[in-house]
């Protein structure tokens, strides 16, 4: 019997269809599937193939040197790590080394050159030529009033390029060679100021020294060579107690270096020279220091015109250095009896990059400790170094000597070309825009990202970006001996970018100035030829990975494939010349004055009733100073709360409770230039009164909030000796 | 080659005494296995990181507060490994060669059951597309696999390393991995030599001999889930952590 079909059947079927399926893998299966289809097509990146193959190199993204192992794919390099028989770096490369080949493709990257105009507090960045740019800039060179002056600031003294802009700068009537200001090497660059005459490069031999006073030196988070102090390290277990290096660490903040220090004396922030010099006052009291050396050759340290240095440190009685300092007498005594007793030891300033330089000040007590201790020219202490070798053609760059920016009058600068002092996270701009002549000014960087001081600049001239040219790496500030090695390139550079030697030569050609001739790489040959023909030192050569003496390499040809392949040059230890005499005040006419002032510390208490706090920022060795960071960088230490960046400030939780502050909260720092909105963090190691603010890049590098770092430099106080460390500030709530 | 089960435990000994906290093992483990820069609005619960180091505290006031860093990688616990126990989908293993929790990205459905059962927080989710800025990707590492959006992923003592000293030791007609031709890229990037990998069973292995230091600790050791990675600190209070994060884990229980 048929029976017919009806519509209620129909229901029934799909309706008994649908419930079956539902007890079938078949939706789940489709289900599943379509979420792997979703997450699977050609937007995920897929790693490139082809052979793989080491290459070798130095890293260039600080001075610091260090030997590169670079695994590449198809001639990409994809894995960066140490070189563990490295005689500089020991194997080590910081985070930021580890990420070097990321920063060619950064968000913030220029690959053109770029007019920039600045319309309030925008930037519009007009693409234009080289050589149009090189033309409007040699322009502004040649119209420049009489006291107006062209400057370069160099961010990497001692580079062959260093050499050639002293060069350029000689041939021009007002040229300035500027400095950035220095960090590891400023204590060392305070000492040579203070002799009578020239001793040549100074270096520090920590490998024999027992007592290291860091004033906020950042030994343990990126100092120097990272691999030099980790390689000190770890070879302090090998020796007795009694011959171990011992770090006092002294510093306002808890940084990683105060934490893993063997002694940290938490100062009240601005008081560091006041500390010198109560160890000094302790040691010269306790007679714990060689008092007929001293007398020889310090001009003067006691003079009978009560304006001499024990006349000073007179002042700096421990009981009132401990009220200014906040660290009791008995540490101060045990301090500087340690320091006195237990040496080699060594007085180093510098402060961390972030925070910005020590004071002038600072670094001359901090100086004259060293002199007191008596550690020049030893084993243990503050040595001489050679030069590394100069080509004879270089060498009028001498004519012109390094200023700093501080010595620069204001309003001057006509048309100043920044090199490698990119980084706006660490060298306010208000420093540099107050030394430019106003309206008139024109800024030219040399950065290779659109970032930082570039922003603030009217010509971006990028360069190419780390691992894509042959940069060289001279000594390192802080380094006992002479080394030179030079970086490969791993990369090609966009046909945008310029090397800054090729820019310099041609704004040269522009303005009428002889240089010497032939590519970057042709002056970089020279001064490997020159390092040869000197024949001292020791070569680093991968191929047996041993230090052979420098004419082993046979040629100078074969020196540079050597240094190319990832070696270096190494000088043997360099003998001090007989020390001269010197000034232990400095040699302003008012040293004492200036000395005997910061007896109460750099802000004279009490701070103003509006602002109790003091602001001081910071920063990390590897984050700040150096250009860019790599966005997974940012992004790993964002997400682990690793590094503190940007748009936080740390106070102490019983002063931010006292001043109605809440953990977590936003809340608006202002100081007497401004002000801007931060996310307070309440954290117990951070000193009561005191604001501290992290710069550096912000993560990503690409978000908003990438203006922080550099906003919160803007309302810092820049003092007359353009230091920026202290500022009265308060924080209320939003 | 080495293909007798459970020939091989390997394992780790952190000494916290020695860790800066500056996080070269944590950027040099993402650059090793593709870990991608994730989304800028990414957190610290949601975006990845292998292997986090975590700051830990004393509590004491200023100036006493003193602090350690702890670098927290899947800690490859050896027994009733809880992510393997819960996994529907079979795509967590113990490698029986090596002791190794592996994680199968392929065969991943996204559930998270094994985040939630991670007593130590260590596996991570992607909630996005893996992505590196223009040109980034080129730096990629061609022996690891970028995995998709939707799959957990975690720690595996860079497999990638493995393979290839497995291939380069048995190029070179050897049997067995010799000592220190196998270690994770934290281990070779960590600039204090503070992390040390080897074969715990090995007795005579420097990282099992860490792991007996008297100072060495686990995290976690009631759960009885035996992980390889062990913790030295001479400072009582890290020392302490180990305990005191169950006491937290109690205290949350009881109420509720």
């Amino acid at each position: 019997m048929v029976r017919n079909l009806e519509r209620r059947d129909l229901f029934k079927l799909a309706g008994g269809a649908a419930v079956g399926l539902a007890f079938t893998p078949a939706p789940w299966k489709l289900l599943d599937d379509l979420s792997i289809w979703t997450q699977n097509g050609p937007w995920i990146p897929k790693p490139l193939r082809g052979d793989i193959t080491t290459r070798f190199s130095v890293c260039a993204i600080c001075p610091a040197g260090c030997a590169l192992r670079a695994q590449c794919v198809g001639g990409q390099p994809f894995s960066l790590f140490g070189m563990a028989e490295h005689p500089l770096s020991h194997g080590t490369l910081c985070p930021l080394g580890f990420t070097g080949h990321h920063l060619a493709y950064h968000p913030l990257r220029a690959v053109k050159p770029l007019r920039l105009e600045h319309n309030d507090a925008a930037v519009n960045a007009v693409p234009i030529s080289r050589d149009a740019a090189i033309a409007e800039i040699a322009q502004a060179i040649q119209s420049k009033a009489a006291d107006e002056t062209i400057a370069v600031i160099d961010g990497r003294p001692g580079r062959t390029i260093s050499l050639l802009y002293r060069q350029f700068l000689a041939g021009l009537p007002n040229g300035v060679y500027l400095r950035e200001p220095s960090g590891a090497g400023a204590t060392l660059d305070t000492l040579q100021a203070l002799f009578e005459k020239p001793v040549g490069p100074l270096g520090l031999d920590l490998e024999n020294t027992r007592t290291l006073l860091s004033f906020g030196a950042p030994i343990l988070d990126g100092w120097g060579t990272p691999g030099r102090i980790m390689n000190l390290e770890r070879n302090q277990s090998q020796l007795d107690a009694g011959q171990r290096l011992r770090i006092i660490q002294i510093e306002t903040r808890q940084s990683r270096t105060a934490l893993f220090a063997n002694h940290w004396l938490p100062i009240k922030p601005g008081t560091e020279s006041a500390l010198a010099l109560g160890l000094a006052n302790v040691i010269v009291r306790e007679k714990l220091f060689d008092e007929p050396a001293l007398q020889r050759n310090a001009i003067d340290f006691k003079q009978g015109d009560n304006r001499s240095y024990l006349d000073l440190i007179g002042q700096f009685q421990p009981e009132r250095v401990a009220e200014t300092t906040g660290i009791n007498q008995e540490t101060i005594v045990a301090t500087a009896r340690e320091a006195a007793q237990r040496g080699p030891a060594i007085a180093l300033g510098g402060g961390d990059p972030g925070g910005g330089p020590l004071g002038e000040a600072e670094e001359i007590a901090i100086a004259g400790l060293n002199l007191l201790l008596g550690n020049l020219g030893k084993p243990g202490g503050i040595v001489g170094r050679s030069e590394v070798p100069t080509p004879a053609e270089m060498r009028a760059a001498a004519a012109i000597s390094p200023s700093e920016l501080a010595a620069i009058p204001d309003h001057s600068i006509r048309v100043l070309i920044m090199d490698a002092a990119e980084s706006g996270n660490a060298l306010p701009w208000t420093l540099i825009e107050k030394k430019l002549v106003p309206e008139r000014a024109v800024v030219v960087s040399l950065s290779p990202y659109l970032a930082g001081n570039a922003k603030h600049a009217h010509y971006l001239i990028p360069a190419p970006a780390h691992l894509e040219s042959l940069q060289e790496i001279p000594t390192l500030d802080g380094a006992e001996c002479s080394s030179f090695s030079l970086s490969a390139p791993l990369l090609t550079p966009p046909d945008g970018a310029t090397e800054p030697m090729d820019f310099v030569r041609s704004l040269a050609t522009a303005a009428n100035i002889s240089l010497p001739g032939g590519s970057a790489a042709d002056l970089l040959k020279s001064r490997v030829a020159a390092i040869y023909q000197n024949g001292q030192g020791e070569i680093f050569a991968l191929a047996d990975k041993k230090l052979t003496e420098i004419k082993e390499a046979g040629s100078a040809e074969k020196l540079w494939d050597m240094l190319k392949g990832g070696g270096c040059w190494i000088d043997s230890k360099g003998e001090m010349a007989a020390l001269p005499r010197f000034s232990m005040l400095g040699k302003s006419s008012q040293g004492f004055e200036k000395l005997s002032l910061t007896v109460k510390g750099r802000l004279q208490p009490p701070l103003p009733g509006e602002y109790p706090l003091v602001l001081m920022p910071f920063g990390w060795r590897g984050a700040v100073g150096n250009g860019q960071v790599s966005p997974l960088m940012s992004k790993l230490y964002q997400e682990s709360g690793l590094r503190d960046i940007g748009n936080q400030a740390f106070i102490n939780p019983d002063t931010g409770g006292a001043m109605g502050l809440a953990d977590g909260e936003q809340a608006v720092i202002k100081t007497q230039l401004g002000s801007m909105t931060v996310k307070m963090r309440f954290d117990l190691a951070v000193m009561p009164g005191v604001l501290h603010v992290a710069v550096g890049p912000a993560p990503n590098g690409t978000e908003s909030a990438k203006e922080i770092a550099e906003n919160i430099l803007k309302i810092c106080q820049i003092e007359s000796d353009s230091t920026w460390r202290v500022t009265p500030a308060q924080a209320r709530k939003v | 080659m080495d293909t007798e089960p459970g020939k091989y435990r390997y394992g780790m000994a952190i000494d916290l005494d020695r860790c800066t906290g500056c996080g070269a093992c944590m950027v040099a483990c993402a650059v090793e296995n593709n870990v991608h820069p994730a989304q800028p609005r990414a957190t610290e619960r949601t975006g990845i990181t292998w292997l986090r180091v975590f700051k830990v505290e004393n509590g004491e006031p200023f100036p006493q507060n003193r602090a350690a860093f702890v670098p927290m990688p899947c800690q490859h616990c050896d027994k009733e490994t809880p992510c393997i126990s819960v996994c529907p989908q079979n795509a967590v293993e113990m490698d029986q060669q090596t002791r190794i929790v592996t994680q199968v990205p392929v065969r991943c459905m996204g559930c998270r059951y094994c985040m939630a059962a991670c007593p130590y927080h260590t596996r991570y989710f992607n909630w996005w597309d893996p992505k590196w800025p223009a040109g980034m990707e080129k730096t990629l590492n061609p022996a690891v696999a970028p995995r998709t959006r939707g799959v957990v992923e975690k720690c595996n003592f860079c497999h990638g390393r493995l393979q290839a000293a497995r291939a380069k030791a048995a190029a070179a007609g050897q049997r067995e991995l010799q000592q220190g031709t196998y270690i994770p890229a934290c281990v070779e990037a960590c600039p204090t030599s503070a992390i040390t990998f080897g074969d715990l069973a090995d007795e005579n292995s420097e990282v099992a001999k860490l792991a007996r230091d008297e100072n060495s600790f686990r995290f976690l050791t009631r759960l009885r889930t035996e992980p390889k990675v062990y913790y030295r600190s001479t400072q009582p209070f890290v020392r302490q952590l180990a305990e005191s994060a169950l006491e937290r884990l109690k205290k949350e229980a009881a109420n509720g």
